[in-house]
């Protein structure tokens, strides 16, 4: 076997078992679930009922509700692995360290998005969204979601593993999430309400910059993961 | 490093401290009574020759920072060393990220007429200070020696990455910061005020350097007191 295919089988491999370790555990995804939609229903709220209906505000809301369960999702990332001492298992065999990581990376982009679809369903619901305004995002909604998860995905998979061993990692990992991802988040938000027909643009906004910023950001971040990957994950 | 070495070093770079001072009062004694005052914005355009400064010296520092974190990574052997070189590189970052960030806050109130706008540059910059301090709490919270060093040195990584987007920002996005007036070509600004910005810059860093030697000797130190305290707690 091929060192590629000896790659593509291990970051599988890892992929395969974080996909059957929610699917033993369906509380975990629903619990996440759950936690979504406490916030689609508190952002009204600490809006106002009426401001929350207006364009810029309501996608601002969705992206906000996204990077809350984004930042749950990743702080759990290798709770699974730890606790049945599976990570341990990995790391003393010869499993190449960037599969690990890729493996992650692949399922917490397949996991929120299957937590953001139904979340999508109660934005619309909750929300009332106008009929144009789906048809209009329609094309852009799924690549932005799924670059999104790549890029904060990826940001969340390094930094799970650069606060492992930390005391304070339920301080750290938000305090370095947060910051790190907000150009993803900045981006996610301008190219929806770019998106939506009812918000007039200002002369001189490009789409191109936001579009840049959602694809290198991901890049980047999956580059140093790559390079670093012998060190992230460390016995 | 013997302690005696270290001893020897700092005296040494605290001798050429006082120098350094002296260079920078001539720096701003020349920016503030030298060059006259600007005809757009008065004598308010005067903490430029402290602002962009600082912003630079926050800017190197946590660029040398990563480099010293990947020579650290590349070269074992001077693993140790690199790391202490990164600790008080990033504490260099950090406080002048905060100066930068007041500097430029006491700058926009007279001529944005607020103390803060969400304008990318001032995001960006909020974003690089925000993960300095994150680098701080991180080493403060890993217990483990080896596991802090290798976390430490991702996160200054992750730091730099930031620089060029913080750097690139007032061209990629439509922004109420000026742009690089200096570096452009058919920038606006006089020579005489150039040149003077040019010798506080100089100054700032030459400033840094000696804060840099001295703080990386008292890195050094703090490592070692660590060490043996730790030693007297396990006998």
């Amino acid at each position: 076997m091929s060192a590629a295919q000896l790659w593509r089988r291990n970051c599988w491999l890892v992929f395969e078992y974080s996909v059957r370790s929610v699917f033993l555990r369906k509380a975990s995804w629903a619990g996440t679930l759950a936690f979504a939609a406490c916030l689609a229903i508190l952002f009204p709220f600490a809006f106002g009922t009426e401001l929350i209906q207006k364009a810029e505000i309501r996608h601002g809301a969705f992206w906000a509700i996204n990077e809350f369960v984004v930042a749950l999702t990743v702080a759990r990332l290798f709770t699974v692995e730890t606790e049945g001492g599976i990570l341990e298992y990995f790391l003393s065999t010869q499993v190449n360290r960037s599969a690990i990581l890729f493996g992650k990376i692949l399922f917490v982009v397949l996991y929120l998005l299957s937590i953001q679809l139904p979340l999508l369903l109660m934005w619309i619901v909750f929300y009332n969204v106008p009929g144009n305004v789906l048809l209009s995002l329609g094309s852009t909604l799924l690549p932005l979601l799924v670059l999104f998860n790549l890029g904060t995905g990826t940001i969340g998979a390094l930094l799970a593993c650069v606060t492992a061993r930390s005391t304070a990692r339920d301080i750290l990992m938000p305090l370095l999430f947060y910051p790190l991802q907000m150009s993803i988040l900045l981006a996610a938000v301008s190219l929806a309400t770019m998106s939506d027909p009812g918000i007039v643009m200002l002369a001189g906004t490009s789409n191109e910059s936001w579009w840049t910023a959602m694809l290198g950001v991901p890049v980047l971040f999956l580059a140093v993961g790559v390079l670093l990957s012998n060190v992230l994950f460390q016995e | 490093m013997p302690q005696a070495h270290r001893d020897k070093t700092f005296s040494l770079w605290a001798k050429i401290l006082y120098p350094a001072i002296f260079i920078q009062l001539v720096g701003w004694y020349l920016g503030l009574f030298w060059i006259g005052a600007d005809k757009d914005q008065g004598e308010v355009f005067r903490i430029m020759f402290v602002h962009v400064p600082v912003a630079w010296c926050a800017f190197v520092w946590i660029l040398a920072a990563a480099v010293f974190a990947i020579i650290g990574f590349v070269r074992k052997s001077v693993f140790e060393q690199m790391d202490q070189n990164t600790h008080a590189a990033i504490d260099l970052g950090t406080v002048f990220g905060a100066l930068a960030l007041a500097t430029g806050s006491i700058w926009g109130r007279p001529t944005w007429g607020v103390w803060w706008d969400w304008d990318p540059r001032l995001t960006t910059t909020l974003v690089m200070f925000l993960i300095c301090c994150a680098y701080h709490v991180l080493r403060s919270f890993t217990p483990d020696v080896q596991a802090r060093r290798n976390a430490g040195q991702i996160v200054a990584i992750l730091a730099a990455v930031n620089v060029p987007i913080v750097y690139f920002s007032v061209n990629i996005w439509r922004s109420v910061h000026q742009p690089q007036t200096f570096v452009r070509k058919g920038g606006s600004a006089s020579p005489d005020i150039g040149l003077v910005l040019l010798v506080n810059t100089l100054a700032m860093l030459l400033l840094s350097f000696v804060i840099f030697k001295i703080r990386r000797v008292a890195v050094a130190t703090e490592e070692t007191l660590e060490a043996a305290r730790e030693g007297r707690n396990q006998a």
